[in-house]
C-alpha cells in the first residue's frame, strides 16, 4: 500500500540539492503526493512536520543562491522551532525519531546529496526506522563492508541509489536488471571520472597535461583541488560501488588506484602544485605518443569484476567504445556471459546538477510506483521500471 | 509461514518463449514463490492451477521446439487443462481461469507481432493481472487500446523487453518522471534492417541482403512485415506515446525498405521483383557515402516528427559506426546536443527472454 504522503527529509542544499527542490516545485501539481518535511546543509537541519510551502522553498532557493545558508535563511522572519545543529545531525537517531514520528501518511524519504561522510548514522537510524533512502551521495555506500552490510540491511523500506554511479546514466538499474535475470556479469570496463576523460581527451589533442588540468578547471570540471580528481578517490568510490553490487567483499582499500598527481606534490600548497605539474607534461606526452605508435589512446578507466577493482590510466583502442569517447562523456560496457562478444554499452553526459537531480527525483518517484504510473498516465508520459 | 505463489502464465512458445523458459529452469530457483500456470504456441494453452513441475515445462518446450503444435503435447498431471486457440486468446479466458481458481497472476506476452492478445491483455490486465511484454504489438496498436493496457489499475504493466530488447531503454526513460525529460529519441532496434543496410553499405546488393539476413535467421515468416518497417514504427510509437503523444498508428510516417506500392503485393511477387530495387538502394547508399554519411533504418521520436524510416547519419557518428549486428539509442534532452547512448547487440532471443524475466520477476 503507497503511502498518501511522501515526506521528503534532504540532506544537502548543494547544486544537485536546490535543482532537486527546483525539480519537485516544478511537477508540483503532477506529484502532488510529494512534500519536504525536513532540509538541512553544513549550518544545520530544520524540520517541519506539516511540510514547507511552495512559496518558503522557493524563498530559501533565492536565499541559497544568494549565499545565505539554510539557518540564516530560515531564521529571517521565521519561528526557530525544529532547528538542529549539525552535531546533533551527525547522532542520527536524534533527529531523524522526531520526523518518522511526525510524518502523516507515514511515508518518509530521506534523500541524501551531500557529498559528506557525516550522513551515515542519520541515515541508518532512518532506515531502521522504516524510511526510504535516496542517496546521491557515494559516502555511505563506500563505508567499511560491515556498515555497508547494516546499511543495506538496515530496514525495510526502499534503497535507491542511481545517481551515485553516472549520475543521469541507467547503470545501476541495467545492472540490476542482468543480475536479476541470472546473466554473469564478468566484467564492467566504465570510464567514470568525467574530469579525468576530458584531461585525456585533451591529452590525446596534444595539449600538455597541466594545461588540460588547468582548462577542465576554468571550465568548472574540477574540485577545487584538482588532486581531488587526480587522485582518483571519487572514482574508486564508484568503483566500489559497483563491484560490491557484483559481489565484491571488499572496502576502499582494496580498489587499486593510478593517483595521477605526481610524486611530492600530493600536499604542498595548491600554487606550488601547479607549479610543479609542469614537470610531467613531457612524461604524458611520451605515454600518448606511445600508446599512438599501437592504435590506441590512453583513459582513465575502471575495471571491475567480483573478484577485483582498479582504477587507472590504460591505452584503449583508438576506435573502440573507450577510445571515441570525447569531452566529459562518460561509459559502461557491460560484458556479461549472455552478451557474449558483444558488450552491452550505456555512454552519456554523467554529470551536471539538472540531470543528477532528475535521477534523484526518478528515484524518489520509484518509491510510489503505482502512483507515479497513474500521474504519468494523466500527462501521458511514462517512465521505466 | 509459506510465501503465496505467484503464477507465470506466458502466451508464446516460439524462440523467446522458449528461451524464457530456459532462464526460469536455470535460475527459477532463486524465485521459488514464481510457479509456470500455463504455456500457450498458435495452438492454444495447457494450464495446470497448481502449477507445472520442471520436467514437464521443459519436455513442453522440446516439443514445441521440434516443430509440433503444443496442444498436441499432453502433460501428466491430472490437473492439466487444455484450452485450445482461439479461446486461449480470447478475453473470456478471464473466466476460465476463475473458473479454475485463478484470481492473479504475471501474463507474459512472447508471441509474435500477429497475434491478436490486446483484447484479452486488457481484460487480465482490468482484473488485476499484472502483464509483461515482449511483443510490441499490444502498445502499438490503437489509442484506445494503449491507455487501456497502460492505465494504472490492480494490475502493473512492465514493457522493458518490448521497448528496448536488448538495451536498457526504459531504464533510461525513467528521468521522463523526474525533472529533465528526454525530448527526442532515435533508435536503430531492427536487427533485420540494421543488419540489411550494413551489408548493402559494404557493397552486397539488397536482394542478396535480404536473402543472407533471412538464412541468418534475422528475417520473421513475414518478412515482408520486417522490410516494410512495421518493428520502426512500432517503436517510433511507443517512444511518442512514452513521451505524451496521443495518436493513432496512422501518425507515423513509415517509409518501407521498398519501393513505395510493393508493400500491398503478395510475398512471392516481391520476391520476384526485389532485384528491382538493388541499384536504386546502391545509388542512394553511394550518395550518402558522397557526403560522409551512411544509410541507417531509424524510428525517430521527437516533438516534430514521428518516423520510421531511411536517414543518412554521419559515418564518423556512433550511428555511422554501428557495427551490423548491434543495436543503438540515441536519447536527446532539450538543448543538449550531446545524447545518452544505448548500445549493444541486436535482440536474440536469449537476451530479450533475460529482459523479460527480469521484468516478471521485479514483480514478485
Amino acid at each position: 500500500m503507497e503511502p498518501d504522503t511522501l515526506g521528503i527529509v534532504q540532506f544537502g542544499l548543494g547544486g544537485v540539492g536546490r535543482a532537486l527542490i527546483g525539480q519537485v516545485l516544478a511537477a508540483g501539481d503532477r506529484y502532488p503526493w510529494l512534500r519536504y518535511v525536513g532540509l538541512g546543509d553544513r549550518s544545520g537541519f530544520i524540520w517541519r512536520p506539516d511540510g514547507w510551502s511552495a512559496g518558503e522553498l522557493r524563498d530559501l532557493l533565492a536565499a541559497k543562491a544568494g549565499g545565505a545558508s539554510l539557518r540564516q535563511a530560515w531564521s529571517a522572519g521565521r519561528q526557530a522551532a525544529g532547528v538542529f545543529s549539525q552535531e546533533r545531525l551527525e547522532r542520527g537517531a536524534a533527529i531523524v525519531e522526531p520526523l518518522l514520528t511526525t510524518a502523516a501518511g507515514g511515508g518518509l524519504t530521506v534523500v541524501d546529496v551531500t557529498a559528506e561522510r557525516n550522513t551515515y548514522p542519520a541515515l541508518l537510524a532512518a532506515r531502521a526506522a522504516g524510511a526510504h533512502l535516496v542517496l546521491c551521495n557515494k559516502w555511505p555506500l563506500a563505508e567499511e563492508q560491515d556498515r555497508y552490510d547494516a546499511l543495506l540491511a538496515g530496514g525495510p523500506g526502499r534503497l535507491q541509489y542511481e545517481t551515485t554511479v553516472g549520475a543521469a546514466l541507467p547503470v545501476l538499474s541495467t545492472l540490476d536488471g542482468l543480475l536479476l535475470a541470472g546473466d554473469e556479469v564478468q566484467e564492467i570496463q566504465a570510464a567514470i571520472s568525467g574530469t579525468l576523460g576530458f584531461v585525456t581527451s585533451q591529452i590525446e589533442a596534444g595539449q600538455p597535461f597541466s594545461a588540460a588540468l588547468r582548462e577542465a578547471q576554468t571550465r568548472g570540471y574540477t574540485e577545487p583541488d584538482p588532486r581531488d580528481d587526480l587522485g582518483g578517490t571519487d572514482a574508486r568510490r564508484k568503483a566500489l560501488i559497483l563491484a560490491r553490487k557484483l559481489g565484491l567483499r571488499g572496502n576502499m582499500s582494496d580498489i587499486t588506484v593510478e593517483s595521477l598527481v605526481p610524486p611530492g606534490l600530493e600536499s604542498v600548497p595548491l600554487a606550488q602544485f601547479w607549479d610543479g605539474l609542469r614537470s610531467v607534461d613531457a612524461q604524458y606526452a611520451a605515454r600518448v605518443a606511445t600508446a599512438h605508435a599501437a592504435g590506441q589512446v590512453l583513459r582513465f578507466l575502471a575495471l571491475v569484476s567480483r573478484d577485483e577493482a582498479q582504477v587507472g590510466l590504460q591505452a584503449v583502442p583508438r576506435d573502440g567504445l573507450a577510445g571515441s569517447l570525447t569531452d566529459t562523456e562518460s561509459l559502461f560496457v557491460f560484458k556479461t556471459r549472455r552478451y557474449g562478444d558483444q558488450p552491452l554499452a550505456v555512454r552519456g553526459r554523467g554529470a551536471g546538477a539538472e540531470i543528477t537531480a532528475a535521477g534523484v527525483l526518478a528515484d524518489i518517484l520509484a518509491i510510489t510506483p503505482g502512483r507515479t504510473a497513474r500521474a504519468l498516465h494523466r500527462a501521458g508520459a511514462a517512465g521505466g521500471r | 509461514m509459506k510465501a503465496k505463489p505467484t503464477l507465470l502464465l506466458q502466451l508464446g512458445l516460439g524462440r523467446v518463449g522458449r528461451a524464457l523458459v530456459a532462464q526460469y529452469l536455470a535460475h527459477g530457483d532463486r524465485y521459488p514463490a514464481l510457479r509456470y500456470l500455463g504455456v500457450g504456441d498458435s495452438s492454444g494453452l495447457w494450464l495446470i492451477p497448481d502449477g507445472w513441475d520442471a520436467p514437464a515445462l521443459a519436455e513442453a518446450a522440446d516439443f514445441k521446439g521440434s516443430g509440433m503444435p503444443l496442444t498436441r503435447w499432453h502433460p501428466d498431471s491430472t490437473r492439466a487443462e487444455t484450452v485450445p486457440a482461439p479461446d486461449a486468446y480470447a478475453p473470456d479466458l478471464l473466466w476460465r481461469l476463475d473458473e479454475l481458481g485463478v484470481r492473479r497472476a504475471i501474463v507474459v506476452d512472447a508471441t509474435p507481432p500477429g497475434s491478436d492478445t490486446t483484447p484479452l491483455l486488457i481484460e487480465l490486465h482490468r482484473a488485476g493481472y499484472d502483464v509483461v511484454l515482449a511483443n510490441r504489438a499490444p502498445l502499438g496498436g490503437s489509442q484506445r487500446d494503449y491507455d487501456a493496457l497502460t492505465k494504472a489499475g490492480k494490475g502493473r504493466v512492465r514493457a522493458n523487453a518490448a521497448l528496448g530488447a536488448a538495451l536498457p531503454l526504459a531504464d533510461a526513460l525513467r528521468h521522463q518522471s523526474g525533472g529533465d525529460p528526454i525530448q527526442t529519441v532515435i533508435a536503430a532496434l531492427d536487427p533485420a534492417l540494421n543488419w540489411i543496410l550494413a551489408a548493402v553499405q559494404a557493397g552486397l546488393r539488397f536482394s542478396a541482403a535480404v536473402g543472407e539476413a533471412g538464412r541468418r535467421g534475422l528475417l520473421h515468416r513475414d518478412w515482408c512485415e520486417d522490410l516494410s518497417g512495421a518493428t520502426s514504427a512500432r517503436v517510433a510509437l511507443l517512444l511518442a506515446r512514452l513521451g505524451g503523444l496521443k495518436g493513432e498508428p496512422e501518425a507515423v510516417c513509415r517509409e518501407a525498405l521498398l519501393p513505395l506500392g510493393w508493400e500491398t503485393q503478395a510475398a512471392g511477387a516481391v520476391w520476384e521483383r526485389l532485384g528491382e530495387y538493388d541499384s536504386a538502394l546502391a545509388q542512394q547508399a553511394w550518395l550518402a557515402g558522397e557526403q560522409g554519411q551512411v544509410l541507417r533504418y531509424l524510428a525517430v521520436a521527437g516533438p516534430d516528427r514521428v518516423r520510421a524510416g531511411l536517414e543518412g547519419m554521419p559515418a564518423t557518428g556512433p550511428f555511422g559506426r554501428l557495427a551490423a549486428e548491434n543495436s543503438l539509442v540515441a536519447l536527446y534532452r532539450a538543448g543538449d546536443a550531446r545524447p545518452t547512448l544505448l548500445g549493444g547487440p541486436s535482440a536474440t532471443a536469449a537476451t530479450t527472454a533475460a529482459a523479460v524475466f527480469a521484468d516478471v520477476v521485479s514483480l514478485l
